[in-house]
């Protein structure tokens, strides 16, 4: 870590009319972008993504499909980032988003593309010619092979988790996203998935080319997760945007908290503190970002959403 | 028999094994990595059983908010909607539990019986090995692990029903099949049935487990099985916890199940450097064999070899396994092996009572040499084991 406070933007959407249509990629573009330049200081996007990529960079969006379509990462969102993007002239070709396999991409509604053609690709760690690492990595309580999607066709990534209660954990978040890139998350799963979330994500190749987390807030699951239970699900309309992994995930974990409040739940962890993991993932051995409030600055803002004007051409 | 004319005669025992393996299309799966191969697997005939190996699983509880606990093992996974268990081959679909795994074997061999081991279970005879992806602990040091530590997906698979199983292990001539290579326990609901078949066909089944497992499923399954061997990690749960994931107590409790129940019981113990091979701890563990499970329950201490996350170990010094084979022997256990040390005296079976050797062997090579009905032919001791239908 750079500097000694971490920075975490919650965009909240305010549409002129209606609600948030969180499958327009024009409805959620001037929100992610509104989360960019706030977060980066930037005056306009084409800087703000050129902090973190260059357009010879391949960028991996890594995405969040186990609770099927009706709690996964918006398709639209990828698309946002992916039409953003071109900014600063990467070429769609050089974008993948990605999942464990092409089958949960397609149940969720995302373009599955693995061909290298002139759009953004979209395929599973199961697709021919992806698949998982020969090696094991082994880091900590951590031996897996990782995704070949992260590993070699990634130069950079963007973690893109969605805001879950997770049963055995307590959040789902940017952290734990991780666990779609390894063979055997099911070995992790024990001691509420500590320290082994932290561990995954201390391996090196992780931390430099995960340079961006941009979190689907849109929908939140508070209770029942990681899968999906439509009797406990929030329309938040939000983004959480941060380069640091462990202070979006701990302003999460508060978000998390305060909605289940406001429905009489307990918070996710008995004592109202961080999931364990959290805390593991910030400890002085990994280092992966901070977790205390008075670490983070977070910055919440109102974007106004205007509704795109019918017909208007789409540009995914 | 000097030794040359002992690997002599005994190398066409293990020739018409391998022959059977070519001649059956028997082939070993590897992990489908970029590049990887398998040979082919055979076609799904029309009693392949369920579409994609997935089954009803047996032995879980449906939770609320479609929540299931599985009571497989002493693991009892408490498993939600579209989440998988710790063996990562069985799954909750909308709160109803499923193997993924069920007729869809990714390994499949013909083995001499004494690479299982069995030393005391019909030597000579042939073992049709099968083994599912997936295994409910995770060994730090697993031999197998491109199978027993992935995702059924990951694995390339044959579909091979429980009658198809059974059949082919007759066809090859195998005495029985065995379930092995990475943890039964996790197939069970294929396992059961394929001893079920194997049975009507005249086959005999054994297992080859880590014992992680609960009293109820085990004690259903012993009633298919023929003879169980458990790889027994250590002696002590802090191992079991550190090094396998797993924990002692069920482990034993599932030995002394076994023997309950009459099944025939052979014990390995793999001895790792500076973990497993303290004295006091190999004294502990013979004291308890003697003691509840009987001194003539066979126990193989073999030689561990650097692999999966435990690279950094050196292989098990031979002077360390001779140690603790004489610590066995003054502790009175009958049948004290030593494995994967091939051609050491301590491969072979001695009466217990005349010292004679009985049957001698040099890795999977193996002769008969005074064993006679079960008993010692030097002086008619009773050898236990189950010996019917030998090759003498």
């Amino acid at each position: 870590m750079k500097s000694s406070r971490s920075r975490v933007v919650w965009v909240q959407a305010k549409p002129v009319s209606g609600s948030l249509d969180a499958g327009s990629p024009e409805e959620l573009r001037p929100l992610l972008e509104a989360g960019l330049l706030e977060l980066t200081g930037c005056q306009d996007v084409a800087s703000a993504w050129s902090r973190y990529f260059t357009s010879s960079d391949t960028i991996a969006l890594k995405v969040n499909c186990l609770g099927g379509p009706s709690m996964c990462t918006h398709p639209a969102l990828a698309k946002a980032v992916a039409q953003s993007l071109r900014s600063i002239r990467v070429p769609p070709q050089q974008i993948i988003v990605w999942d464990r396999s092409t089958r949960e991409l397609d149940r969720c509604g995302f373009d599955v593309n693995p061909r290298r053609n002139d759009q953004v690709r979209c395929f599973g760690t199961d697709q021919r010619g992806a698949g998982y690492e020969e090696e094991l990595t082994v880091q900590g309580s951590v031996g897996s092979l990782y995704s070949t999607i992260l590993t070699r066709q990634a130069t950079a990534a963007i973690n893109m988790p969605i805001l879950k209660d997770h049963g055995l954990c307590g959040l789902t978040g940017a952290l734990k996203n991780i666990f779609g890139a390894l063979h055997n998350p099911n070995k992790y799963h024990e001691n509420r998935c500590n320290p082994y979330i932290a561990d995954a994500n201390a391996v090196p190749f992780v931390r430099e080319k995960n340079r961006l987390v941009i979190f689907d807030a849109l929908r939140v699951q508070y209770k029942g997760g990681p899968s999906f239970h439509s009797q406990w699900v929030e329309n938040l309309g939000s983004l959480l945007l941060a380069e640091d992994p462990v202070a979006v995930d701990s302003v999460a974990a508060r978000i998390l908290d305060k909605i289940r409040g406001q429905k009489g739940l307990p918070p996710i962890e008995p004592d109202g503190a961080l999931p364990a993991y959290i805390r593991t993932a910030a400890d002085s051995d990994r280092k992966l970002g901070r977790c205390r409030p008075e670490e983070i600055d977070l910055v919440e803002k109102v974007v106004t959403v205007q509704r795109p004007v019918q017909g208007e051409p789409g540009t995914g | 028999m000097d030794r040359r004319e002992f690997l002599k005669t005994t190398t066409a025992v293990a020739g018409a094994c391998a022959a059977a393996d070519l001649a059956r299309g028997a082939f070993p799966c590897r992990l489908l990595k970029t590049g990887a191969a398998c040979l082919a697997a055979p076609s799904p005939s029309p009693d392949s059983g369920p579409a994609g190996g997935v089954l009803e699983a047996r032995y879980y509880e449906r939770l609320p908010d479609k929540e299931i606990r599985c009571d497989l093992c002493p693991r009892e996974c408490r498993v939600g909607d579209q989440e998988r268990g710790y063996c990562g081959v069985r799954e909750n679909r909308g709160g109803t539990y499923y193997t993924l795994v069920y007729g869809q074997p990714c390994a499949v061999h013909v083995d001499p019986i004494e690479k299982k081991p069995f030393f005391h279970f019909h030597p000579t005879s042939k073992a049709f090995s099968i083994a599912t992806a997936g295994c409910n602990m995770n060994c730090k040091y697993c031999q197998n692990w491109d199978i027993s530590q992935v995702r059924p997906e990951q694995v390339r698979s044959q579909t091979l029903s429980p009658r198809e199983c059974a059949e082919r292990a007759r066809e090859a001539g195998c005495l029985c099949i065995s379930y092995t290579y990475s943890e039964p326990v996790v197939f069970l609901e294929y396992m059961y049935d394929t001893a079920g078949q194997a049975r009507r066909a005249g086959v005999k089944n054994t297992m080859v487990s880590a014992g992680f497992v609960k009293e109820k499923p085990l004690a259903d399954l012993l009633e298919r099985l023929d003879a169980v061997k458990i790889d027994l990690k250590a002696f002590s749960d802090s191992f079991y916890q550190e090094i396998c994931r797993g924990r002692l107590d069920p482990v034993l409790r599932s030995l002394a199940l076994i023997r309950r129940k009459g099944v025939w019981l052979e014990i390995v113990y793999l001895v790792l450097p500076a973990l497993n091979d303290g004295e006091k701890e190999i004294r502990a563990l013979c004291r308890w064999v003697r003691s509840e499970l009987g001194a003539e329950v066979p126990v193989h201490f073999t030689r561990f070899f650097p692999t999966y996350l435990l690279k950094n170990l050196p292989p098990t010094p031979v002077d360390t396994l001779e140690r603790i084979h004489a610590i066995a022997k003054a502790e009175g256990l009958l049948f004290p092996y030593l494995g994967n040390v091939p051609g050491h005296p301590a491969e072979s079976t001695y009466c217990p009572g005349c010292g004679a050797r009985l049957i001698q062997r040099s890795g999977f090579n193996v002769r008969i040499d005074g064993l006679k009905s079960g008993r010692c032919s030097g002086c008619g001791r009773e050898i236990p084991g189950v010996w019917d239908n030998m090759q003498a």
